[in-house]
């Protein structure tokens, strides 16, 4: 399917979403944040690796996630990010909020359903 | 690596970072790929679209990057700051002696910088709270040979605001003015302003309750007034209705507003009045006795103002030419005109505390060199282990600031609230001491303060520690800072020194011009006399010249019956006041335009004031009301307009005062020495006296003189109870004639204690700063004096070594502080009487001083180091 100009019209912020979402399961790459992106979502979301790097730049700048070196399984070199304590914290009150914004949407789309 | 090499290394890593971010990803995924299949190549052009288009991600990222580095650098360095601000805290608790005697010298200095700013603050920077203030203006009288008066006539005036359109307003009010207001219980004087209509509407005066006057009011002469804040509290109870009526100089008036604390004008006054004027041409037009305020119009400027008025004077002029005054107009700044003379003096005083902090700042550097280098082991092993120099210096910098601070709020409470205190006991002769305090500029300013007092303490020191070598410090445990000569600390104390030097100098100047000027001749003897003024105020004395005269027969006999009591009389105005001064016509010298003081009196004037008479006679008893006009000059007035001939018997006519009289001609009695009638600063002028029986028109209020051989503060409270009683309704000001002299140099007393303070303040600390400097050098020469001792040296050689080192410090300090005060003695010059601001014997004196005070600073430690056993010292080193 080619909806893949629909998908890649994230809201602005909801990928910064995804990447804390994807760090709280454990620190891992960049490589291995499109991997949790694309399995984890059946393909649906895809977001060009470029755009996933500068948001990973943006978050480590605000102190919500910080990076250092490591070794990979394959003995490569790869940039390792984490949630820090604030990043924590910012992706608990932002899933709220983007969850409460998605039952309000749903809400009002589903009104008068009934006719349809 | 030095800073400049990482800066430019820095763009190069970051890029390299994100390139090799960038290549691991797309590995990883060509990696992936090509285990579920695809071949190499193709598994590689995946990997590149997936990522996007490669040469504009990179650049992307490069930015993005650029941007989280910056980010974080920043966000690091405001960290780094509180850390070590808290580190500074964190000494305070280690090391309270030390910190406790840094945090009390930054209080004291801090504080009285704070101070002193806020008095110039309102006095100098802010004079005028209205609305608006540079549009404010007042208005001089020019006269034909182009003297600029402040003062100006209200025909002139109405001419001219009727025809100006560059003022939007303006308005005239009385130059002196007191009220009496009499209570159920009491009767007092206050400072009162009689103004014209529109005086409020100019200044834009802010009420706290009822309205300001109005022209009808004022046109109409209606009983009404406008109080201030405190008198409204004081007398009306704050009463918001504002109902009670209060009788103020005999009539019972109303009082219509009540003008907010603060913005009274002139400062001090407590009751507005409307003022009675006429509009009369001629030689009306000269008696100039308002002062003006105005405002301009919007978009207009000085200049335009002073373009137009010059046509409007040039009108009046050829129109009505009997008006001398109407030659010109001139428009100054009010704020200028108020600020006047003070500006000078308040400079003088900022710089001072200043200075005085510069040099607390100073020995705060020089305690700080020896407490770093003792520490210096500890600073090494931190650089050795990579700590950043600038780390450092930040680092120290930022534990004097963080103390300086502490020291700055403390001080700047404790001036907070003496300077309030202070200033209500002594009120300050500048513009607006009464409502200084300490209001959002000056915290700003302690805060700034503080910040700088901190970083001059503690930059050169922590400069120093950063340039300490680390295996050097490691090696010796005692003392690595750079030099046995401690060059920096000798600097400062140097620097310290010089300051001291100036301001002692400066305040010994100031001393010693202000002896002088109280030592100066004032052509009459103050001593022993006591002065109560008083004004018949009350309707019985209304338009009542017998009335008037009256109680001034029955004042002076009561007086003179005072046991005590060499001689009694009236005048007005008395040495100290201010009186008229008038156009005087001279009979043989037609074509004189002669000019006088005038001054009313009573027979026995000169002698309660000891003014000796130079030719003639005075006042006797057969001088009186039907007699022939009589008066008597002064020699400056004698010397003026009959410089060879003698002026007794010659005729004058007072035009300007006894219009009222007639003019008649007088007969010049006598002559008599000039008096200082303003006080100690200013210079005799023409004078002419006259009999008080003579002048009925002048009686409505006056002085009283009393010269007593008994102990003054009880004849002032019997003077008082005898003038209350002869008339329950008049307020009476009864203070001894020295008292209101002493007024008259206050704020030249007030400069030169000032002064004095901080110069003995400076030099205190520069002494502190020598001996602590010296401290420290024997400190670390022990070893060397021990040896020096153990192979002969004698405890006198010791003690002259050491105290030879300080004298070359203290010498190169003084000749600097002595090159900088003969420099810059044109800046004092101006508050100065008789004194030259190079004066050799000040000069002289405090070199003396600074010398005698060193040597005895550096003595102490001297004679320490040279008491000690050498093998004592030599077990310690």
């Amino acid at each position: 399917m080619k909806n893949s100009d629909k998908r890649l019209t994230l809201l602005k912020g909801t990928l910064d979403l995804l990447i804390m979402k994807a760090l709280s399961q454990g620190p891992t790459h960049g490589y291995g944040i499109t991997i949790w992106l694309d399995a984890n979502s059946s393909g649906r979301i895809v977001a060009e690796d470029s755009a996933v790097y500068q948001a990973l730049h943006r978050m480590e700048s605000r102190r919500l996630i910080e990076a250092e070196w490591g070794i990979t399984e394959n003995k490569r070199k790869a940039r390792y990010y984490r949630l820090t304590k604030q990043g924590r914290a910012a992706l608990r009150a932002d899933a709220h909020a983007w969850q409460q914004y998605a039952d309000s949407v749903s809400e009002l789309l589903s009104l008068g359903n009934a006719s349809d | 690596m030095s800073w400049l090499d990482r800066l430019s290394l820095r763009p190069r890593r970051r890029r390299r970072e994100v390139d090799a971010e960038v290549e691991a990803h797309l590995e990883m995924r060509v990696h992936q790929l090509t285990e579920a299949g695809m071949d190499e190549a193709a598994a590689r052009r995946e990997a590149l679209r997936r990522f996007g288009n490669l040469d504009t991600a990179r650049q992307r990222l490069y930015a993005s990057a650029k941007r989280r580095d910056q980010r974080l650098r920043r966000a690091s360095r405001l960290e780094a700051v509180g850390s070590d601000l808290r580190s500074g805290l964190r000494r305070l608790r280690r090391e309270p002696a030390a910190a406790a005697l840094s945090v009390a010298t930054f209080a004291l200095g801090i504080g009285l910088t704070t101070a002193t700013f806020s008095v110039v603050d309102h006095a100098l920077l802010r004079p005028l709270p209205f609305s608006e203030p540079q549009e404010l203006v007042r208005l001089h009288s020019v006269a034909s040979d182009g003297a600029s008066f402040p003062w100006v006539s209200a025909t002139n005036w109405l001419d001219w605001s009727e025809q100006s359109r560059t003022l939007e307003s303006s308005a005239i009010y009385s130059v002196f003015g007191t009220a009496t207001v009499v209570t159920t219980d009491d009767a007092f004087t206050v400072p009162a302003k009689s103004v014209s209509g529109r005086f409020f509407e100019v200044l834009r005066t802010p009420m706290v309750a009822g309205r300001p006057l109005t022209p009808d009011e004022v046109r109409d002469g209606a009983t009404v007034a406008v109080v201030s804040e405190g008198f409204w509290r004081r007398v009306l109870n704050a009463d918001p209705e504002l109902a009670a009526t209060v009788t103020i100089s005999g009539r019972p008036t109303r009082i219509v507003g009540v003008v907010r604390a603060g913005f009274e004008f002139p400062a001090g006054t407590q009751v507005w009045l409307p003022a009675r004027y006429q509009r009369r041409g001629g030689a009306a037009r000269n008696n100039i006795n308002w002062l003006t305020v105005a405002r301009l119009a919007p978009g207009t400027d000085i200049g335009a103002a002073r373009a137009e008025l010059s046509v409007i004077a040039d009108g009046i002029r050829n129109s009505d030419p009997a008006g001398i005054y109407s030659y010109g107009v001139g428009v100054f700044s009010l704020k200028e005109e108020i600020v006047g003379d003070s500006q000078q003096t308040l400079l003088l005083a900022m710089g001072c505390v200043l200075a005085v902090l510069l040099v607390s700042c100073a020995n705060l550097a020089g305690l700080e060199f020896s407490r770093r280098s003792a520490r210096a082991h500890e600073t090494a092993l931190r650089v050795a282990l990579g700590a950043s120099r600038w780390r450092v210096v930040q680092h120290g910098i930022l534990e004097q600031v963080a103390l300086a601070m502490i020291g700055g709020a403390l001080g700047t409470t404790i001036a907070w609230w003496g300077t309030g205190a202070l200033l209500a006991r002594y009120p300050l002769p500048v513009p607006r001491a009464g409502t200084v305090s300490m209001d959002l500029r000056v915290l700003a300013f302690a805060l700034g303060v503080s910040v700088a007092a901190g970083v001059i303490a503690a930059v050169l020191p922590s400069l120093a520690e950063a340039r300490t070598m680390p295996w050097r410090a490691l090696a010796n445990a005692r003392g690595a800072v750079r030099g046995g000569r401690n060059l920096p600390g000798a600097l400062l104390v140097g620097v310290e020194i010089a300051v001291a030097v100036v301001l002692l100098i400066a305040g010994g100047l100031l001393a010693r011009s202000f002896t002088t000027l109280v030592g100066r001749d004032l052509g009459f003897s103050a001593a022993g006399v006591v002065t109560a003024a008083v004004a018949l105020t009350a309707p019985r004395y209304r338009d009542a010249p017998e009335a008037q005269m009256a109680y001034w027969h029955a004042a002076i006999e009561g007086l003179d019956a005072i046991p005590g009591v060499v001689a009694t009389a009236v005048a007005n105005p008395i040495p100290t006041g201010s009186g008229g001064r008038g156009f005087v016509a001279i009979e043989e010298l037609p074509d004189v335009d002669a000019g006088a003081d005038y001054r009313v009196v009573s027979h026995d004037y000169f002698d309660t004031l000891e003014i000796s008479l130079l030719a003639g006679r005075l006042f006797g008893p057969s001088d009186g009301a039907g007699s022939e006009r009589v008066t008597i000059i002064s020699r400056t007035m004698a010397e003026a307009y009959w410089p060879e001939a003698n002026p007794v018997g010659k005729r004058i006519q007072a035009t300007s005062q006894e219009s009222r009289l007639g003019t008649p001609w007088l007969l010049v009695v006598g002559v008599v020495e000039d008096i200082r009638q303003y006080g100690f600063a200013n210079d005799p002028a023409t004078a002419m006296y006259v009999l008080h029986e003579q002048v009925p028109t002048h009686l409505g209020a006056m002085t009283l003189l009393v010269r007593t051989s008994g102990e003054m503060a009880s004849v002032i409270g019997v003077v008082r109870d005898r003038i209350r009683l002869l008339d329950g309704e008049l307020a009476v000001d009864v203070r001894s004639l020295d008292a209101r002299l002493g007024g008259r140099v206050a704020s030249e007393r007030l400069l030169t204690t000032t002064l004095g303070l901080f110069a003995a303040l400076g030099l205190a600390l520069a002494g502190i700063g020598v001996y602590g400097l010296l401290s420290f050098a024997v400190s670390q020469r022990t070893r060397e004096i021990a040896v020096r001792m153990a192979i002969g040296a004698r405890a006198t050689d010791v003690v002259t070594m050491i105290v030879r080192n300080a004298l070359l410090v203290v010498a190169a300090g003084l000749a600097a502080g002595l090159a900088l005060a003969y420099g810059f003695s044109g800046l004092i010059e101006a508050l100065l009487f008789d004194v030259s601001a190079r004066d050799p014997f000040t000069f002289l004196a405090v070199a003396v001083t600074v010398l005698v005070a060193g040597v005895a600073a550096a003595l102490i430690p001297a004679l320490r180091a040279a008491s000690r056993l050498p093998l004592d010292a030599l077990r310690q080193g």
